[in-house]
C-alpha cells in the first residue's frame, strides 16, 4: 500500500520539469501512509493547492508575501482527506493568490502542462513555449494528469479548477457553494470561492467529495446537505432527464473543436434517453463584469491584512508605519494582485459604492435567478414542465494555448475574460459545475464539456458526468 | 434641620461627582440668553462581559500577559473565518431592551477598512448598514452641586455589535510602536445617541446612567479605567435656531470627570473661535490631563472606510417569540431574564416613598446602599422619610470612620 505513495513520490520527482509543486512533502506523505496503514485505511496520494493551509508546512499562495509563511493549523477539507487515508505528496503551484488562468503568475515560476510533450503543435517546447495548463489551480491539474496524485485539491472562484481540468484532460468539480468548508482556504472572493476537486474519473471525484462534505462550525457559510442529493446515485436512470443547452454559450470565438465536442456530447445524452432543450440565460453577458467588480472589491479587502506585521514579508523600510506597509505590499504582491486591490478600493469608495458594487450585487441576483428559473421554474410562477435538470455547455473557447499565444494579449484581461466566460456564471449563482474531458483535438490537446446543476443537487450532475465518461472513454496518455 | 441635611448631602455629592464642578463657574458659558447653544451627541463603546471574543474562542481575560489571548483569527491569519459568539448577541439584545430600542429581527455585518497596526486584518467587522437595534431612549437626571436634579430623556439612534481593536503603545524614544492584540476581537456594543445634550454635565450624567444600566443587566463590567466603557463626544456650537455647526469628535473619554471637563473645554474653545469670526475644523481631538482638548494630527485627512458587507457571516436573525431552534436567539426569552430597571426603583423612591430626588439618585447609584435602604424600610423601627437623608449621611460617615461601607453586614 505504501507502494502507491512511493510511486507517486517517484513521479513527482520525475516531473519536476513541469514545476507543478511549490513544496514537496514526501516525508510527510510517508508518515501519513504509515499511520493510515496502522488504522487499516486505504491510502491515496493527494496533492493540495498552495492556498490551503497545512500545519507545519509553508503555505505560500505562490506569492513572495507568504514565501516563508508556515501556518499552525490545517484546512478542514485537507484534514478530512488526510483522516481518511490521504497522503500529501506536495503543495501545488498556482497563479499568485489564485488570480489568473495560466498558472504562470507565480513567484515560484510557471507551471507547464505535460501535454507539451504530447501535442502535435510544432512550436511547443518545454523550455520556453510550453502548453499552458490553465489556472489558477494548474499545479493540481497537472499532478492528477501525471499520476502524481489520485486526488488533488484546487479552488474555484471563476473557473480556477474547471479551466485547468479542461486544458489538462482531467475531471474537475466545483461543488455547490456552502457544501465544503473554506476554513483554511486563503480567500480570493469569499462569496464565490469553493474548494474544488481534480481526479481522473468521476468515481474518484465522488469519493473525495463524500470524504469532505459536512457543515464546519468554523465556517459560517457551510450547511449540511442531504447526502442523497450530493453524492452520485448511478442507479437512477438518465431516461427523461432534461438537458438544457444555453444559447448564450455559443460565442463567436468558440473554436470548432469545442463546438464539435459540445454537439457530440449532446448527441450522446439524447441517445441515452435524455431530452435536449434549447434554453436561455439572458444575463450571461453581464456576468463577467460583475464577477470582476465583486472579485476586486473582495481582493482589496482580503489583501488588507498583508502588511508584514503579524506574518509574511516585511520590508526593511522604517521611515514610518505606513511607508513600511506600502513598501512591503508593493514589493511582495505581484502586479495582477496590486491592480485588483486598487480597482477594488476605487469601487468601494463611498461615492462609487452603489454605482459599482451595489449594482454588481443586484445584477448578480439576476444571474442567479437565470439558473434558478430553469432548475426550479415553479418558484417563478412558470410551469414545471419547463424544468431543466442539468445544463450542458463548453468549458473553454479553445484547447490549451501555447505560452507565446497566451502572452500576446497586451493587458492580460482580454484572454482571461474569454477564458472565464463559460465558467464564472456558475460561481456567481453558487451552483455546482463539472468539467469532463471528452476527446482530443487535431492538435492532440484535450477538449472537455461542462455540466451545471442546481444548488445542492451535485449528485444528479455527477450521474450525468459519469455516464458521459463511460461513453466517450477518454484516456490520458502516459506522460514521460 | 433639612437645610443642614441637604447641604451635607450636597457636599458629599459634590465630592463624588467631580472636583472640577466645585471650581466651575456658576453660570454656564452658553445658554439661551447669550443666543448660542452647544449640541452634543455621544458614541459609547461598551465591552461585552463574555468569556470569549466576538468572533473567536480566545479568552477576554484583561489581566493576562501581553499577546497571550490571541487566536489565529484575531491576528488575521490567512484562511481563518469569523464565527459569531451567541453570548455577545444575547448581551446586545439585553442592552437594546434595557434602552427601549426597537430590535431588528434581521441585521447584518460589514467590514470597515482602515490600516492600523492594532487592526491586523486591515478592517473591523461592525454593523454599519443594518444594526441590531434602533430608535431607543434613556431617561436620566442631570444633577450637580448647583442645581436640583432635572429629569431628561436622550434618544438613542442605534445600537450595533462590533469588534474591538488591539492596543498600541507608541515608544517614540525608540522610534517604535508596540502592539498588544489581547483586546483585538473582544465584543463591543456601540451605542450612538442623538445630539440632544447641551452641556458637559449632561453628557457626564447621561454616561453615568448608561453605565449603570449596562452593569445592572450584566452586559458590561463598566470599569472605565480598564477601558471597559469608552465615550466619544461629538461637539458643535451654533446660534440658536440656525443650522448645526461643524462638529469635532473628542475621543476615548474614560472617566466622568473627563467627559464633563473636556466637553466643556471644547464648547468654550469652539464658542471663542466662532464668536471671533474663526471656523471650527471637523477633526478628531484627544485631551490632556487637565481636560483640555488637543488636535490629533494624524486624523486630519477625511477617512473613507470603504464599507463592504462581511461575506463570511450570514444575516443575524432574531426571533420575537420563543424558538424551538437552539441556534436562534429569542427576544422574549431575553426580556424575561432582565432584572427590574434601576430607573423604576428610583421613581418608586421618589414617588411612592417621597424621597428627595438627589437622595434617590445617590441611593440607586450604589447597590450596597440601596440594599441597606430597602432593609431599613422593611424594618418598622425605620425613622420617618424626612430625616432619612440626615440619618443616612450620619451613618455613612460613621461607617467610613470605622473603615466599613454599606456592604458589610
Amino acid at each position: 500500500m505504501a507502494k502507491l505513495i512511493e510511486e507517486a513520490i517517484e513521479r513527482a520527482a520525475r516531473f519536476r520539469k513541469l514545476n507543478l509543486l511549490i513544496t514537496e512533502t514526501f516525508d510527510l506523505a510517508r508518515e501519513q501512509a504509515t499511520s493510515a496503514a496502522e488504522k487499516k485505511q486505504h491510502v491515496f496520494p493527494l496533492v493540495v493547492k498552495d492556498c490551503f493551509t497545512l500545519k507545519g508546512v509553508r503555505t505560500t499562495c505562490a506569492s513572495k508575501m507568504l514565501a516563508n509563511y508556515v501556518p499552525s493549523y490545517t484546512a478542514t477539507v485537507v484534514q478530512r482527506l488526510i483522516d481518511a487515508g490521504g497522503c500529501v505528496v506536495g503543495k501545488s503551484n498556482q497563479d499568485e493568490f489564485c488570480m489568473g488562468t495560466s498558472s504562470s503568475q507565480s513567484h515560484f515560476g510557471p507551471v507547464k502542462s505535460p501535454w507539451t510533450l504530447a501535442t502535435t503543435e510544432k512550436s511547443a517546447r518545454l523550455e520556453d513555449n510550453w502548453i499552458i495548463p490553465g489556472g489558477s489551480s494548474g499545479g493540481s491539474a497537472v499532478a492528477v494528469a501525471c499520476g502524481v496524485a489520485r486526488i488533488a485539491l484546487g479552488s474555484d472562484t471563476g473557473g480556477s479548477t474547471r479551466n485547468p481540468a479542461a486544458f489538462c484532460g482531467v475531471v474537475g468539480l466545483k461543488p455547490s457553494y456552502g457544501l465544503l468548508s473554506r476554513h483554511g482556504l486563503i480567500p480570493l472572493t469569499n462569496s464565490l470561492d469553493c474548494p474544488a476537486i481534480f481526479a481522473r474519473s468521476v468515481d474518484d471525484i465522488d469519493f473525495a467529495l463524500g470524504l469532505m462534505v459536512g457543515r464546519d462550525t468554523k465556517d459560517s457559510t457551510t450547511i449540511d446537505a442531504k447526502r442523497e442529493s450530493v453524492n452520485m446515485q448511478t442507479e437512477k436512470p438518465l431516461k427523461g432527464l432534461v438537458v438544457g443547452l444555453p444559447k448564450e454559450y455559443r460565442t463567436a470565438d468558440l473554436s470548432p473543436e469545442c463546438w464539435d465536442a459540445w454537439n457530440k456530447v449532446a448527441g450522446i445524452l439524447e441517445s441515452s434517453g435524455c431530452q435536449l432543450k434549447h434554453v436561455s440565460l439572458p444575463h450571461t453577458e453581464y456576468s463577467i463584469v460583475c464577477y470582476h467588480i465583486i472579485g476586486e472589491c473582495d481582493v482589496a479587502s482580503n489583501m488588507a491584512r498583508y502588511d508584514g506585521v503579524e506574518y509574511g514579508f516585511c520590508s526593511p523600510e522604517d521611515r514610518s508605519t505606513h511607508e513600511r506597509y506600502a513598501a512591503s505590499r508593493s514589493e511582495a504582491l505581484n502586479e495582477v494582485v496590486r491592480r485588483r486591490i486598487l480597482a477594488g478600493n476605487y469601487f468601494l469608495l463611498r461615492e462609487h459604492y452603489d454605482e459599482y458594487f451595489g449594482q454588481a450585487l443586484r445584477v448578480r441576483r439576476l444571474i442567479a435567478e437565470d439558473f434558478a428559473r430553469l432548475f426550479r421554474p415553479e418558484q417563478f410562477g412558470i410551469s414545471s414542465t419547463e424544468k431543466v435538470d442539468v445544463l450542458l455547455t463548453p468549458v473553454a473557447s479553445s484547447t490549451a494555448p501555447l505560452r507565446a499565444d497566451f502572452e500576446r494579449d497586451d493587458d492580460g484581461y482580454t484572454r482571461e475574460r474569454s477564458d472565464d466566460y463559460f465558467t464564472q456564471p456558475a460561481n456567481m449563482a453558487g451552483v455546482p459545475a463539472i468539467s469532463v474531458p471528452v476527446t482530443t483535438a487535431a492538435n492532440g490537446l484535450p477538449v472537455a464539456v461542462q455540466l451545471v446543476g442546481d444548488w445542492m443537487q451535485d449528485g444528479q450532475m455527477l450521474n450525468v458526468a459519469k455516464h458521459i465518461e463511460s461513453i466517450v472513454k477518454f484516456s490520458l496518455p502516459q506522460f514521460r | 434641620m433639612m437645610n443642614i441635611c441637604r447641604r451635607r448631602l450636597v457636599r458629599t455629592w459634590d465630592r463624588l461627582l467631580s472636583r472640577s464642578i466645585a471650581t466651575e463657574k456658576k453660570r454656564r458659558p452658553l445658554d439661551e440668553r447669550s443666543g448660542w447653544e452647544a449640541v452634543i451627541g455621544l458614541e459609547i463603546h461598551a465591552q461585552i462581559a463574555s468569556r470569549s471574543k466576538l468572533f473567536s474562542g480566545a479568552a477576554t481575560d484583561f489581566d493576562c500577559s501581553v499577546n497571550s489571548a490571541v487566536s489565529l483569527f484575531d491576528c488575521a491569519s490567512p484562511g481563518t473565518l469569523p464565527v459569531l459568539n451567541r453570548r455577545c448577541v444575547e448581551a446586545a439584545v439585553a442592552a437594546a431592551l434595557a434602552l427601549n430600542c426597537r430590535l431588528r429581527t434581521v441585521s447584518s455585518f460589514d467590514r470597515k477598512h482602515y490600516f492600523y497596526a492594532d487592526m491586523p486584518a486591515g478592517y473591523q467587522i461592525t454593523q454599519q448598514r443594518s444594526p441590531i437595534a434602533v430608535d431607543g431612549h434613556l431617561d436620566f437626571f442631570a444633577y450637580s452641586a448647583d442645581e436640583a436634579p432635572v429629569a431628561k430623556r436622550l434618544r438613542i439612534e442605534r445600537i450595533q455589535i462590533e469588534m474591538d481593536s488591539g492596543k498600541t503603545v507608541h515608544d517614540l524614544a525608540n522610534r517604535r510602536s508596540l502592539v498588544d492584540l489581547n483586546r483585538a476581537g473582544v465584543g463591543l456594543i456601540e451605542i450612538v445617541t442623538d445630539h440632544q445634550l447641551h452641556t458637559g454635565l449632561e453628557a457626564a450624567c447621561f454616561a453615568e446612567e448608561l453605565r449603570q444600566v449596562l452593569v445592572h443587566i450584566g452586559v458590561c463590567g463598566g470599569e472605565m479605567q480598564k477601558g471597559q466603557l469608552r465615550v466619544d463626544a461629538n461637539v458643535s456650537v451654533r446660534r440658536v435656531g440656525e443650522a448645526l455647526g461643524v462638529r469635532t469628535e473628542v475621543k476615548n473619554l474614560n472617566s466622568f470627570k473627563f467627559i464633563e471637563t473636556a466637553v466643556k473645554y471644547e464648547i468654550d474653545r469652539q464658542y471663542r473661535l466662532l464668536s471671533e469670526g474663526g471656523q471650527v475644523v471637523n477633526e478628531t481631538r484627544g485631551y490632556d490631563d487637565e481636560g483640555r482638548t488637543v488636535s490629533m494630527r494624524d486624523k486630519e485627512v477625511r477617512q473613507d472606510y470603504r464599507f463592504m458587507p462581511e461575506p463570511n457571516l450570514p444575516p443575524l436573525r432574531l426571533s420575537d417569540g420563543p424558538s424551538d431552534d437552539p441556534n436562534v436567539v429569542s427576544i422574549s426569552s431575553i426580556k424575561q431574564t432582565l432584572p427590574a430597571a434601576l430607573a423604576d426603583k428610583r421613581r418608586w423612591y421618589i414617588e411612592k416613598i417621597g424621597m428627595d430626588p438627589l437622595v434617590a439618585i445617590y441611593t440607586v447609584n450604589d447597590t450596597a446602599r440601596m440594599k441597606f435602604v430597602d432593609d431599613c424600610f422593611a424594618d418598622k423601627t425605620c425613622p420617618p422619610i424626612e430625616s432619612m437623608a440626615f440619618w443616612l449621611d450620619e451613618y455613612r460617615l460613621a461607617l467610613r470612620k470605622h473603615k466599613m461601607d454599606f456592604s458589610t453586614e
